[in-house]
């Protein structure tokens, strides 16, 4: 994975070097890139951090570029930088699932504010996916049987009842939920149920 | 003719075509009347005529009768008395016979009707006779009597004085008869002398020409016509008159038949004239009868014409003004009475009416009128101003023509006349709405200049916050090298420099009503358009090119304007080559420079290697409003030639052989600050 960063998207030069300066200037390391066209051409899942994004922009536009992310299953978040008249434009924007927007002329302080949430939510994000993506495989690995004990474990049933539900031994519930702890890594129906919770919250 | 028109005038004010009485009714029945009674007065004077003249000729045959009758017996008794006196003169000459026959002769000779004369001794044997042998003298008929008469003859002697024999027959139809007159001698019957009188010969020789002229004169008897004498063979008279011829008596009957009426030539001449007059009256009477129908007809459709073209006339909203050829009005219609507020009776006969003042009153277009009357009429006619009863100005459009009366003789001119005050009106609307439209579409190329421009000035702005925060934050944080800082103040100056250039500009294209003309150099401006384009061209991989010729004079323009104009070519044209291939992306700015005759000009083109424009674009490209991009307000080109055009300069497209398109812009040079 690569090193997350503040990748800033504008046309104007001057802009994105004022954007480098004040990012440094609060450790946020930056990458940046003349136009949109130049980002999507160098895009891939593993670019990680955010995405600061100039609306208005010649050639390919921020918001075509956001629609253009999307389409691709980016999570990157993304923060609008708009001009006077693009608001409703970007309100547009957040609701299709963007980050923030600020106005043009924003508090720079509180745009770098915003930046490093924004980095830190896709650090927890990723990592979150890490987790559920091992969860998942170990879920994988249940057999259609156990998944079946599981849900009912995660309803909270004893085994006796499981076993009367399923109609089998109260010896086969247990020997099935041996093997789903330890298949799931967990100890107790507890860490079950927090460990499937955090995917499904997510 | 000027009267013409007068009355004409007139008549239409008077409602002339009132209903004209039906001409039946005693129009018609007297002159029939008196038609009849004249008819009837000519026949019975020519019946009265007539029966005068017949009353006339009757008097005239009976009068002409008794004297001949009178004339006949007259003549018979100075026969007798001449044949007494020859009895007597040959008594004297003791019977001699020598003596009979000269005196005898000299009586059958004068004119006397006399046949013979026969001298009778006492026993009545012939004595001596003249002529001596009558061939003709033969009795005919039945009772043919012995000659002389036997009876007579004793009569007379019986009597003793002359005695008349009854008429008889002889031949070659003739008729006779005898006078006896006895011869005395010494008191005592001595003889007799009988004359023997032909009808004929009475008749010849008795009657005078001319009365045989008028009548067939004739002798008759009860057993018919002894003799007749008439000039003219047909005689077919229902006149005649017939009178007892005595003393021959015996029954003899004088009778007169007149010819046919010899009416006077004169008279005829006279009573024909009459009649043809009386048929000639009767014929102009039912031709005038024929006439009058005509005229009613034509009448009844002049009316109807007359009627139509009033309606017609008042129905035009055009005005109509007649004037003669002294430019006194003649005629005017309601539509040119509704135009300027006057009643007709104001306006006609005036020399030179109110209206015709212009406002000041001291042009008169009266005058002008006259003019282009008098010369031609220009066939678009003539724009006047008249003046309205109230005293508004009416706008309108004059065309004239001659007015050529029926014998072809040019007494005055027609105008027409039509308001063009509401067309004028609606013009001026027009126009209004043109330049508020222009305005509006000023308003909007500003707002989205100016939006372009705001964000442009964002752009500066929100890099010097972001430099500033960045220092504060490093001084903060204690991180901050002065190098760096240096540095960053640099750039936060160029920023400030860069905003206030972008609201310079915005205050210049605000300002743009007035373009603020200075000398400038065009070489520059197109640099510097080019330079704001650097960063955009190299992003899309557009080479610029830019190829000034040497020693470019300077023009008199807005340099800001100019750069505007450069700078939306330019980005149209960058614009315009997206879909160019990458190598091909070339955009070439040339600016030349060229001096002919009294012309000194800079030409400017700015070409590219796009898709160009479609021909049916073409011609609207510089429009407001037209726009072939989607985010694009259709300004550009429309202001850009707006510009050039305020510069006394031109602005056009051509497309560039190869595809792509050539904007081409020429400035005039003048030598010195014309304003």
């Amino acid at each position: 994975m690569n090193e997350p960063l503040a990748h800033i998207v504008d046309d104007d030069e001057a802009m994105r070097d004022a954007l480098i300066w004040l990012l440094r200037s609060r450790q946020v390391k930056t990458a940046t890139w003349p136009s949109a066209e130049s980002f999507l051409a160098e895009w891939h899942e593993t670019l990680s951090g955010c995405l600061i994004l100039d609306i208005r922009m010649p050639g390919m536009s921020g918001l075509e570029l956001f629609d253009h992310l999307q389409a691709r299953r980016s999570l990157m978040p993304v923060i609008f930088l708009t001009g006077h008249g693009d608001i409703p434009q970007a309100v547009a924007a957040l609701k299709k699932g963007a980050y923030d927007f600020l106005e043009k002329p924003f508090d720079d302080n509180s745009l770098v504010d915003r930046v490093i949430a924004a980095m830190a939510a896709d650090l927890a994000r990723r990592s979150r996916q890490i987790q559920s993506d091992e969860i998942s495989t170990r879920m994988a690995q249940l057999s259609p049987r156990e998944y079946q004990v599981m849900q009912l474990i995660l309803a909270g049933k004893y085994n006796k009842v499981i076993a009367d539900e399923m109609q089998i031994a109260m010896r086969t519930v247990e020997v099935h939920r041996a093997r789903i702890f330890e298949k799931m890594g967990v100890r107790s129906a507890v860490d079950l149920a927090q460990l499937l919770a955090g995917i499904k919250n997510h | 003719m000027e009267g013409m028109l007068d009355s004409k005038h007139s008549m239409r004010s008077s409602l002339p075509l009132a209903a004209i009485p039906a001409a039946s009714g005693w129009m018609w029945w007297l002159p029939r009347t008196a038609l009849a009674i004249f008819l009837i007065s000519l026949t019975s004077l020519l019946w009265i005529s007539w029966r005068t003249d017949m009353e006339d000729q009757r008097t005239t045959l009976i009068s002409d009768m008794l004297w001949l009758e009178q004339e006949i017996r007259f003549h018979l008794t100075r026969n007798e008395e001449r044949i007494q006196q020859l009895s007597i003169d040959l008594a004297h000459a003791n019977k001699d016979f020598r003596a009979f026959t000269p005196s005898a002769s000299s009586l059958l000779s004068n004119q006397s009707g006399l046949r013979q004369i026969l001298w009778l001794d006492k026993s009545g044997a012939l004595r001596a006779a003249l002529p001596t042998s009558t061939t003709d003298a033969v009795a005919v008929g039945e009772a043919t009597p012995a000659i002389p008469m036997t009876e007579t003859l004793r009569l007379a002697r019986a009597l003793l004085k002359p005695t008349y024999s009854p008429t008889y027959a002889i031949v070659h139809g003739d008729a006779q008869f005898e006078v006896h007159v006895p011869q005395f001698s010494n008191g005592h019957y001595d003889g007799m002398i009988v004359a023997t009188y032909s009808i004929r010969r009475i008749l010849d020789e008795l009657v005078p020409w001319w009365l045989a002229e008028r009548y067939s004169i004739s002798i008759a008897d009860d057993g018919g016509v002894l003799g007749k004498k008439s000039l003219v063979t047909a005689v077919n008279s229902q006149m005649s008159y017939q009178i007892a011829f005595d003393p021959p008596g015996h029954g003899l009957l004088l009778r007169a038949e007149a010819y046919e009426l010899k009416t006077s030539l004169a008279r005829n001449l006279l009573i024909l004239t009459a009649v043809v007059l009386a048929v000639t009256m009767l014929w102009s009477l039912w031709a005038l009868r024929r006439h009058m129908q005509w005229r009613l007809v034509a009448e009844q459709a002049l009316r109807k014409e007359y009627a139509f073209r009033t309606a017609m006339e008042d129905s035009l909203a055009t005005g109509l003004l007649a004037r003669d050829l002294d430019g006194r009005i003649m005629y005017v219609n309601p539509a040119f009475c509704r135009m300027v507020g006057y009643s007709a009776a104001e306006i006609v006969s005036q020399e030179s009416p109110a209206f015709f003042q212009d406002q000041t009153g001291k042009d008169n277009n009266l005058e002008k009128l006259n003019l282009i009357s008098d010369t031609a009429t220009p066939p678009s006619g003539y724009e006047t101003q008249l003046r309205h009863k109230d005293g508004r100005a009416v706008q309108c459009m004059l065309h004239a023509a001659p007015l050529i009366d029926g014998d072809g003789k040019h007494f005055g001119w027609l105008s027409s006349v039509l308001d063009i005050t509401e067309n004028k009106r609606i013009e001026e609307i027009a126009r209004q709405q043109e330049e508020k439209l222009q305005f509006t579409a000023r308003l909007v190329a500003m707002g989205e200049m100016a939006s372009s421009l705001a964000h442009e000035l964002n752009q500066p702005l929100a890099a010097i916050s972001s430099y500033s925060t960045g220092c504060l934050n490093r001084i903060e944080q204690a991180g901050l090298q002065q190098a760096d800082l240096v540095e960053a103040l640099q750039k936060i100056g160029k920023q400030a420099h860069r905003a206030g250039a972008v609201i310079r500009r915005i205050y210049e294209f605000v300002r743009r009503s007035e373009p603020h003309q200075v000398s400038c150099n065009m070489g520059e401006i197109i640099s510097d358009a080019a330079g704001l384009f650097d960063g955009e061209a190299r992003k899309t991989n557009v080479e610029i090119r830019v190829k000034l010729a040497e020693a470019l004079p300077k023009i008199q323009g807005d340099r800001v304007l100019l750069e505007q104009v450069l700078v939306n070519l330019i980005k149209n044209g960058i614009e315009a080559m997206q879909t160019t291939p990458a190598e091909k992306r070339v955009l070439e700015i040339l600016a030349t420079y060229s001096a002919t005759a009294g012309d000194q000009q800079l030409c400017v083109a700015v070409s590219d290697c796009g898709s160009g424009i479609a021909e049916n674009d073409l011609d609207k490209i510089f429009l407001p409003f037209f726009t072939t991009k989607s985010e694009g307000m259709g300004m550009g080109l429309n202001i850009c030639r707006s510009i050039i055009e305020s510069h006394y300069g031109r602005l056009w497209h051509e497309p560039k052989p190869g595809g792509g398109s050539i904007f081409k812009l020429t400035l005039p040079i003048r030598s010195k600050l014309s304003t």
